[in-house]
């Protein structure tokens, strides 16, 4: 019976209707010009139900997922624009699914943990953060190119508000930054969009799939797609507008730019690059191993020297997508499981650490490295979780970031040994600077460490940071739980490469 | 058709065909010149207000005329036709029209232009526009451009105390005067080498190596990228924009350049379609230098007028894109950018003209400031304003860059499309200034909100055509693709 419901319309516009809910709560202000704080608490109930109740709808959606389908499922299709050939396609296969659960586990995290850390305008910072969910769900389950193109934009919206209301205070200029150079990306992939769309009549994927692009076209349309996904994911050296992004974002915008915004990249090379483009992905094949061994390399010295704890992790980011792009251009079923893993892992884990700093932020107001330190003695339960978080980070066997890592490393070294050995040897670099700022912020010694009042952990950061420290290590020890999912859109996109 | 039934069975008057054609105009004439004569009589002290009411309810009717009388045909000795795509561009100019009238309400006070002459002009215009879109010869053309034009130029000088709009009305006349002077010696060049003044005869003749009649269509051109200012012939508009009273700003910056680009599309679509090739070049340049200065002139503007002429600017020069796509989807992404652009347009301006700060209409972005503070719903409003001018999906603005763009690929001008693309990031940025100011920055002073039920029905409506246009596209797509030219 729930085959036939538009269950994945539903799940797009579940969080929007909850943004409507929100919008309709009152602002209830008090005499002194406060707004009083049963109605702000309401409101944070309702986003919290929803992107609950969107949680439990991804779940369902993936227990009734079928692993060995090859067609995409919960498949809905409508007429748009007959003239111009756009439909309303939405579909899932096994490469969107992990995406989505992510996105919708993400989304209540960052609720919760901006419970009282968002002190003003908190109506719109609800509603900005599940219209945010929406058009994210709407960009991993678009099947038509012009509809994904639409929510990949759209995104920009929420969040360019996001950082620049409730962010820090250098936000005006990180968020313009953020917002115009992911714009200036997108807009070439719009260009090659149009173009797919003038050659093939149709911005139905399913179709557009079936019909071979020319050499010549697939080299100039691939790089139409490199630069916005490029841009995203981010890569050397397309990345300089995450740092700012990064450090003025609130602690709910970094977990989900983190978190999500920067799988967006890599979720577009493997649904559309590598299947539409396949003559141009070979032929760009070693120039982004190039690019992305610098990313590795050159991020990870740059984060050896930050004193910015969120720069850091930033920077780190940056390294850790750099094998994901290694992973994805490898053409092997090693290579594709390595980076989409990655990714999900890359997602609890950077997601969590911001989470951890956010948390340290909220207690003692500062994020430089050399002002924090010793929180083993007072904060020794988040001590523990910081663990947790840095070791899945640095790639820890038995942390969800040592698979990842482990099978892109085994896909690159089928390709290219050489960039195995490279980015294996970054890996190293990883641990250092992981591991000095775990040892800096637990054991170092701190300069003002008696000015701050230390609490530790409470109950609803120990609510939040509980199910991260579960999936980091239940992915560690039970890959397969993502992997089941990959098998088949993977051997599809190595189909179009024989 | 039934209406034409009716008459052609009942009332046998000879040339009633042609009277029918032209109705709309005859009709908004006729009873503009009756109304002058009820104010001068009748309506004493609501002078104004009386006659802006006349003027919304013939505008109307007008409305209704054009959109129900016979919508093909060609009547007056072959000087004035009508074809579906004439009609399309007079509902959206009497729709432009109809929104002057009623942001000029109950603002004409605040804005110093309370003079019921303020609607005849307007009404005298709007005859022109109409005639305007309709012509069929040179002859035609070049009358009712100036009928068109003249009501403009005395508009901006309605505020005769402020130096300001005497400014802006002097330089509107002395470089719209140079252009008509420009389009006047193009038609005598091309009626030398020609010999006619009528637009079918023009078509006939093959024009591609005639030097005299190439030189003649330039400076058309020339004359008519003056009236929409487009760049390299703009230089007028900010200064215009600034000085004008913000309802006549909404006048000049919508409705004479929707009748102009409305006879540009049927010159160069259909008068001169044996010289495209030439011609397509000429456009490119326009539109490239349009989007150019467009996008990097606002950047450094502090005035919010100032700001929008930039900004239409570069969206003339998308606009032009379409032009130089010459096929049937160029035309049609013209069509849809009009209409989104025209009720963006609207809404911005109605949100200007609410706004007052110490008593005093808003004039920089800096007043913006702390807008969300005070006003969240209206600076919400502007915001999804300023994102769809900025064509970020999925608001309407969105819409219009993708099928101006998809009609420039379609018809293989790749280079053009990606500056196109480039430029629109540019000029995202200042439309992310404007945000900025509203949301991210806070203010002492607080900004009054006047906005009575026109201007609030004004902001709604605009608001949900650039929200929804999504869902009405596929509304849109039944409309416009049975439009012929």
């Amino acid at each position: 019976m729930i085959e036939s419901w538009p269950i994945l319309s539903i799940l797009i516009f579940l969080p929007i209707f909850g943004a409507f809910l929100i919008l309709l709560i009152p602002n209830k202000i008090n005499q002194e010009g406060e707004i009083l704080k049963n109605s702000t608490t309401n409101i944070k109930l309702v986003s919290l139900w929803t992107s609950i109740m969107t949680f439990l709808m991804t779940l369902l959606l993936s227990l009734k997922f079928n692993y060995t389908e090859k067609q995409y499922q919960f498949i809905e299709f409508y007429e748009w624009v007959p003239s111009l050939g756009i439909v309303y396609r939405v579909g899932l296969d096994g490469l969107s699914l992990p995406f989505i659960v992510l996105t919708a586990f993400l989304v209540p995290i960052c609720i919760l943990c901006s419970w009282n850390t968002i002190q003003h305008k908190i109506k719109e910072f609800m509603i900005s953060f599940l219209i945010l969910e929406a058009f994210i769900i709407g960009m991993f389950s678009a099947l038509d190119i012009v509809v994904f193109y639409i929510f990949f934009e759209a995104v920009l919206i929420p969040m360019f508000l996001i950082i620049g209301i409730w962010g820090g205070v250098e936000r005006i200029y990180a968020s313009f930054k953020f917002f115009l150079y992911t714009l200036l990306g997108s807009v070439l992939m719009l260009i090659a969009i149009i173009y797919i769309i003038g050659t093939t009549g149709t911005s139905d994927l399913i179709q557009v799939l079936d019909y071979d692009f020319s050499k010549t076209e697939q080299l100039l349309l691939f790089l139409g797609f490199f630069f916005s996904f490029a841009v995203k994911v981010p890569m050397w050296p397309f990345h300089t507008w995450l740092p700012d992004a990064h450090v003025q974002a609130p602690t709910a915008g970094s977990i989900i730019l983190a978190g999500i915004l920067l799988k967006m990249g890599g979720y577009g090379f493997l649904r559309f690059s590598l299947p539409l483009f396949p003559d141009a992905s070979l032929f760009y094949q070693p120039y982004i191993f190039f690019l992305s061994c610098v990313a590795i390399v050159y991020t990870s010295f740059v984060a050896f020297a930050q004193q910015d704890i969120k720069k850091l992790i930033a920077y780190s980011s940056v390294a850790h997508m750099g094998f994901v792009t290694i992973g994805i251009f490898c053409f092997n079923t090693q290579g594709l499981d390595g980076a989409v893993f990655q990714m999900v892992s890359h997602g609890i884990i950077s997601g969590a650490l911001f989470l951890a700093i956010g948390v340290i932020y909220e207690r003692t107001h500062t994020r430089d490295i050399n002002k924090l330190g010793d929180f083993a003695t007072t904060m020794p339960k988040y001590s523990v979780f910081l663990m947790f978080f840095t070791l899945g980070s640095v790639g820890l066997p038995g942390t969800s970031g040592f698979i990842g890592e482990v099978l892109v490393l085994i896909g690159s070294w089928k390709v290219n040994p050489l960039v195995a050995i490279i980015s294996g040897f970054s890996l190293i670099l990883g641990a250092i600077y992981m591991l000095r700022f775990y040892r800096k912020i637990s054991f170092g010694i701190s300069e003002n460490q008696d000015k701050y009042e230390i609490h530790d952990v409470n109950i609803r950061e120990f609510m939040i940071l509980i199910p991260l420290v579960i999936f980091i290590i239940l992915f560690g020890i039970f890959p397969n739980i993502v992997l089941n999912f990959l098998k088949v859109p993977h051997f599809l996109i190595l189909e179009t490469f024989k | 058709m039934f209406i034409q039934n009716i008459i052609n069975n009942y009332l046998q008057i000879p040339g009633i065909d042609g009277m029918l054609l032209a109705m709309p105009e005859i009709f908004i004439f006729c009873s503009t010149l009756i109304l002058m004569i009820l104010d001068i009589f009748f309506f004493k002290e609501k002078s104004f207000k009386n006659t802006n009411k006349f003027g919304i309810f013939i505008i109307i009717i007008a409305f209704f005329l054009a959109l129900l009388l016979p919508s093909t045909g060609v009547a007056f000795n072959g000087l004035y036709f009508v074809s579906e795509l004439s009609t399309f561009f007079k509902l959206i100019i009497l729709l432009s029209i109809f929104f002057v009238f009623l942001l000029s309400h109950d603002k004409a006070d605040i804005e110093g232009i309370k003079f019921s002459e303020f609607n005849f002009l307007l009404l005298l215009s709007t005859c022109g526009m109409l005639i305007l879109v309709s012509s069929n010869s040179f002859l035609t053309f070049f009358l009712a451009l100036e009928l068109q034009a003249l009501p403009i130029y005395v508009m901006c000088a309605l505020k005769k105390n402020d130096i300001k709009s005497a400014e802006a009305s002097l330089k509107y006349f002395l470089l719209g005067a140079l252009s008509s002077g420009f389009i006047l010696f193009g038609i005598s060049l091309i009626y030398g080498f020609v010999g006619s003044i009528s637009f079918e005869q023009v078509s006939n003749i093959s024009l591609k190596e005639n030097m005299g009649i190439n030189f003649g269509l330039i400076l058309i051109l020339a004359g008519v990228a003056f009236k929409i200012s487009s760049a390299p012939f703009h230089m007028w508009a900010p200064d215009v924009y600034e000085g004008t009273p913000s309802p006549i700003t909404f006048f000049i910056a919508t409705a004479p350049k929707i009748s102009i680009l409305g006879i540009l599309v049927y010159l160069i679509y259909r008068v001169f379609s044996g010289i495209h090739d030439n011609l397509s070049d000429l456009i490119i340049v326009l539109s490239l230098s349009s989007m150019l200065v467009g996008s990097i002139g606002a950047i450094v503007q502090k005035n919010l007028k100032r700001l929008i002429a930039y900004s239409s600017i570069a969206h003339m020069g998308f606009i032009l894109v379409g032009m130089v796509a010459f096929s049937e989807k160029g035309l049609h992404a013209i069509m849809y950018y009009l209409i989104i652009y025209l009720f963006l347009l609207t809404g911005v301006f109605a949100i200007i003209l609410s706004l007052q700060k110490d008593d005093k209409p808003i004039e920089l972005i800096s007043d913006l400031k702390g807008l969300y503070n005070d006003h969240p719903f209206i600076s919400i409003c502007l915001l999804i304003f300023m994102f769809s001018l900025a064509g970020i999906p999925p608001l309407s603005g969105f819409f219009g860059k993708w099928l101006v763009f998809f009609s420039a690929i379609d018809s293989g001008f790749y280079i053009l499309a990606i500056l196109g693309v480039l430029f629109s990031v540019i000029s995202a940025f200042y439309y992310l200034k404007i945000i900025r100011v509203m949301f991210f920055e806070n203010s002492d002073t607080p900004l009054n909100l006047d906005g009575n039920r026109e201007i609030r029905f004004l902001i709604n409506l605009s608001l949900f055509i650039s929200v929804l246009f999504f869902a009405l596209f596929p509304i849109f797509d039944y409309m416009i693709l049975n439009t012929k030219i």
